[in-house]
């Protein structure tokens, strides 16, 4: 278990940009004005948890600048905390285990003109790996991914879809048990996507933990068993893919009535909207605070006719738009 | 998983490999070749101009009914005194039209010496003894001396003995020449080599391929091993130039080998070491402040000033290593490290001032490396706009 326990870290608004180590401007958010800080410092995470369990994958989400980049160096020692810890199986992680973590920085990271071989090697060998078996799991790692061929050039003279395999092999390398990957999809066309998301799928199968950063929402649903949603470095909805948010999830019901729902429905539930189609009302109905889906339902047979009811599934995106922008 | 686990305590320390990778890929490179064959170009050919253009001893011709007389006894002197001259024995019927041809360099005649433009003072004076050596022996010939008392007169003239107070030893000029040499070629490797380090700070800076790598090691870790193999190749490079320049040079004759050059030479590597240490360690530090190739000029021009003025300062410890100013100047970091192996090339080092200059630079190797592992620390990850040194060092 690789577990990020409660981080905070600040930057200097000089080092903000820079410490975040993005080309991006206003990174990290300013601090709330309490008068308490100095108003050249950013707050770019500020008591954050989460946790990756061996088998499992998780997501995590947050706006630009919400604190991402930072947590994911943090847990791989790249940058150290103001306070927190990061814990590897309820230790606090050492130099032996961040060898076995993966890493895939957000702005790639290889050498342009070092050849994608020696490259790998390299980089097994600074993981732990003896010089016989870097090479052979380069090889085998650039034959997964389908770049054998190109194992000799130089990794400048590849195309950007072939160097984001060879900066996966870069993280996959050694084995790791935890994968740290930020915006492992940026960039990817619709082949290197599933080609990522069936390495992840195989690496979380062997038992590693994943975790990744990423603004493809509907990807983050599709790919992961459980996903956490920052902002301002702080957590704001974190959970089961299936069960984020709890009642937040649910809180729709689309009805089939044969009669306006507005008239008859309690004032507590909100016609969103509401049509007539070939003599029946077509609605959709937001649900009050703890109402879930069977017993708005419930209520509405009581009051009318209803002759269907279905709970409308909030996508992730819906769910991000909404506790993000709180 | 417990691969990685095993073999991460039998690894060799990770700055180890940095540095074979720094020493390997830059091997690698074409500029490494193109500058090692540069500068063995440049020294074969400045080793060899001088032979290509070296026309022999002056060659001098003798005219008159005293030629044999004077040309024997001009050869004499030519010889006590370790002139070399060559004497030309055709003819000469025009001695103008025989300096004017170039035939040979000088006509003696009985009215005087016939040259093309001037005539070299040691050969005039040679020529201008033997002459008057003639015309004395036919003097005291005529006079009714014999041969004898002729011979024992001119022989307790003798030569007139020379008292050399402050002697230059005979290997002076050949050390001047080699320590020009070794100081150009030692401010070619710590500037090439340093900015080496710099280019390659920033190229893991500019490439982000420096968070990848502090994912595994230690900042200091990786600054160390690119320090040290960067440096080994600097070390390399300046033993094989040194071997192939000091090997053509006493093949030609140039230099001549003696245990003196020999203790120049080693001085020379370690200084190269020392100042490599100073000068790496800062540029590293300097370049950890940019992201971009394009910055790496602003902060580097200080080191390059200093290597510039070390430069310069050798080279008036080539010409005057026995003023006060260079005495002292040379023995302060990181002025000694081209300053220092000038001097001790060029004879004019003491015992107390090569120890003081060492101890003084070793003081600020540590200084400088453990200035710059903090500044390189500070500031390797933070890219954007240049660091001012005062941000780099801020907690």
């Amino acid at each position: 278990m690789l577990e990020l326990r409660d981080l905070r870290k600040t930057f200097r608004r000089a080092a903000a940009s820079a410490g975040a180590g993005s080309r991006k401007k206003g990174r990290g958010q300013a601090a709330p004005d309490t008068g308490a800080h100095e108003p050249e410092v950013m707050v770019a995470l500020d008591g954050l948890s989460l946790s990756v369990a061996p088998g499992r994958i998780v997501g995590f989400v947050g706006a630009n600048g919400a604190g991402k980049t930072t947590a994911m160096r943090i847990a791989l020692g790249v940058l150290a905390p103001d306070s927190g810890e990061v814990l590897v199986d309820g230790r606090p992680a050492t130099s032996d285990d961040r060898r076995g973590f993966g890493y895939m920085p957000e702005e790639r990271g290889l050498y342009p003109k070092m050849r994608v071989g020696d490259q790998i090697a390299y980089l097994a060998r600074l993981h732990g790996y003896s010089a016989a078996e870097a090479e052979a799991s380069t090889g085998r790692w650039l034959e997964r991914l389908g770049v054998s061929a190109r194992r000799d050039d130089r990794v400048e003279s590849l195309s950007l879809g072939n160097q984001q395999r060879v900066q996966l092999a870069a993280a996959l390398v050694h084995h790791p048990r935890f994968l740290v990957l930020d915006e492992p999809f940026s960039g990817l066309d619709p082949i290197g996507v599933d080609v990522m998301s069936d390495v992840l799928r195989s690496a979380v199968a062997e038992g590693a933990g994943v975790v990744f950063s990423s603004h493809q929402l509907e990807l983050v649903e599709r790919l992961c068993d459980e996903v956490v949603i920052i902002r301002a470095g702080q957590v704001v909805a974190a959970g089961a893919v299936g069960e984020l948010g709890g009642s937040r999830r649910r809180r729709r019901l689309s009805m089939l009535t044969s009669e306006d729902p507005r008239i008859w429905l309690p004032s507590a539930y909100a016609v969103v909207d509401a049509s007539i189609d070939d003599g029946r009302w077509r609605s959709v109905v937001e649900l009050p605070d703890g109402v879930d889906a069977a017993a708005a339902t419930r209520a509405a047979a009581q009051h009318g006719d209803l002759l269907e009811a279905t709970p409308i599934e909030t996508s992730l995106t819906d769910i991000f738009r909404e506790v993000v922008a709180r | 998983m417990s691969a990685t686990r095993e073999t991460a305590q039998t690894q060799p320390g990770a700055w180890r490999l940095v540095a074979a990778r720094e020493f390997n890929e830059r091997r690698k490179e074409r500029s490494f070749y193109v500058s090692t064959l540069v500068t063995l170009g440049v020294l074969v050919v400045v080793l060899l101009l001088p032979k290509l253009f070296e026309s022999g001893p002056p060659s001098v011709a003798f005219t008159g009914p005293e030629a044999g007389a004077v040309s024997e006894t001009a050869l004499q002197i030519a010889e006590a005194s370790g002139f070399e001259l060559s004497i030309s024995v055709d003819p000469v019927t025009d001695p103008k039209q025989a300096v004017v041809d170039g035939n040979v360099d000088v006509v003696v005649t009985p009215d005087g010496l016939v040259v093309k433009e001037s005539i070299d003072p040691g050969l005039q004076a040679v020529l201008d003894a033997a002459v008057r050596q003639v015309r004395t022996v036919d003097a005291l010939t005529e006079a009714g001396l014999s041969q004898e008392q002729i011979q024992s007169a001119l022989a307790s003239g003798g030569a007139v003995p020379v008292l050399a107070v402050e002697p230059r030893d005979a290997e002076a000029s050949q050390r001047q020449g080699f320590a020009f040499a070794a100081t150009a070629i030692l401010y070619g490797q710590l500037l090439g080599y340093g900015f080496w380090v710099a280019s390659g700070v920033v190229e893991e800076k500019a490439s982000r391929v420096v968070e990848v790598l502090l994912a595994t090691i230690r900042p200091r870790q990786l600054l160390a091993g690119k320090v040290l193999g960067i440096g080994a190749l600097g070390l390399v490079q300046l033993i094989a130039i040194a071997v192939v320049g000091i090997g053509i040079a006493v093949a030609i004759g140039s230099l001549t080998w003696s245990g003196a050059l020999g203790a120049a030479i080693l001085t020379s590597f370690a200084w190269f070491l020392l100042g490599f240490a100073f000068y790496a360690a800062g540029y590293a530090a300097g370049a950890a402040r940019v992201s971009r190739q394009e910055d790496l000029q602003n902060v580097v021009t200080p080191l390059n000033l200093m290597a510039i003025g070390s430069f310069f300062g050798a080279i008036l410890a080539l010409n005057a290593g026995d003023s006060f100013w260079v005495q002292v100047v040379s023995v302060i970091p990181p002025f000694s490290a081209l300053m220092q192996p000038s001097l001790i090339a060029s004879g004019d080092a003491t015992a107390w001032s090569v120890v003081l200059a060492v101890v003084l630079m070793l003081a600020a190797i540590v200084g400088m490396v453990s200035l710059a592992a903090r500044v390189y620390e500070r500031s390797v990850l933070r890219i954007g706009a240049p660091l001012s040194l005062k941000e780099a060092l801020r907690d």
